[in-house]
């Protein structure tokens, strides 16, 4: 079964989510202060996890899968899931598909730029980071 | 399932998993010389461990204790130690209550520091015990 592409509009306290294999987009975009963090979380933790599932299963090294990270904000109990969305990237990227955060921040948001740090100090999961000049 | 047991050295922690008593504890230094040479029997101990609950059902009113007791850890180090803690996360949300518990030497306040940052990116609970002379 071919496995639907997520995807979930922005609001003010969440994030744009596409997440669409077919056309190899992966995006997170916006704010992240949900009320219920985890009513938020799961359903895209569980999209994660198929897809990490059928990609491991495919076992397909030759395209490259960018997630694209862009958060304006993001509140710490979405830290703790996004803790869990990479690492199960880091998975496939264990099992050498190659896998790469593209972590975008706005030049100002020199704080974002360290949250995304923070992420890779502890991840062997490879992350870019791309300023936005505004 | 049988214990995992690796002792001490100048530059590898001590492991000492026993799953009879769900006692788990990693204690001292760690920058070895190839930290995925070291750590990966490790983590693939946890998951056959993981896959071993999952078919155990264990009972709920046990938790899980996973003791760190680090003097120090390098930076390649704290990436596998994620990983570690990752699968205790996953073994909390999946299956069965667990709790870390963080010891730090009574004035090694980075210590501290580095598993309050662990404590912050997952949903696992952490307790911090400062130690004289640990």
């Amino acid at each position: 079964m071919k496995l639907q592409p997520f995807i979930s509009p922005a609001t003010e306290s969440t994030p744009h989510v596409i997440f669409d294999p077919e056309k190899n987009i992966f995006e997170m975009k916006g704010e992240s202060r949900p009320e219920n963090a985890k009513a938020f979380y799961d359903p895209l933790i569980e999209w994660i996890k198929s897809f990490c599932a059928a990609t491991l299963e495919q076992n397909d090294h030759s395209a490259r899968l960018f997630f694209t990270i862009h958060f304006e904000y993001f509140s710490s109990s979405s830290a703790k899931y996004l803790m869990n969305i990479f690492g199960r990237l880091e998975e496939l990227h264990n099992n050498n598909i190659p896998v790469e955060i593209r972590w975008l921040y706005t030049e100002i948001d020199l704080e974002m730029k360290e949250s995304g740090e923070e992420f890779q100090k502890l991840l062997t999961l490879p992350f870019r980071f791309e300023v936005l000049i505004e | 399932m049988t214990s995992f047991l690796i002792e001490a050295t100048d530059m590898t922690p001590g492991i000492k998993f026993l799953p009879e008593k769900l006692e788990f504890e990693i204690s001292g230094e760690s920058r070895p010389e190839n930290v995925r040479k070291f750590y990966e029997p490790v983590l693939e101990w946890l998951e056959s461990y993981k896959n071993h609950l999952l078919t155990a059902k264990p009972n709920h009113a046990e938790k899980l204790i996973f003791k760190f007791k680090f003097q120090y850890f390098n930076s390649t180090s704290a990436k596998f130690l994620t990983s570690i803690i990752g699968k205790l996360d996953s073994i909390k949300e999946e299956i069965m209550p667990v709790e870390i518990e963080w010891y730090y030497d009574d004035p090694d306040i980075d210590m501290k520091n580095s598993g309050e940052e662990f404590s912050k990116m997952f949903s696992v609970p952490f307790r911090f015990f400062s130690t004289p002379n640990m």
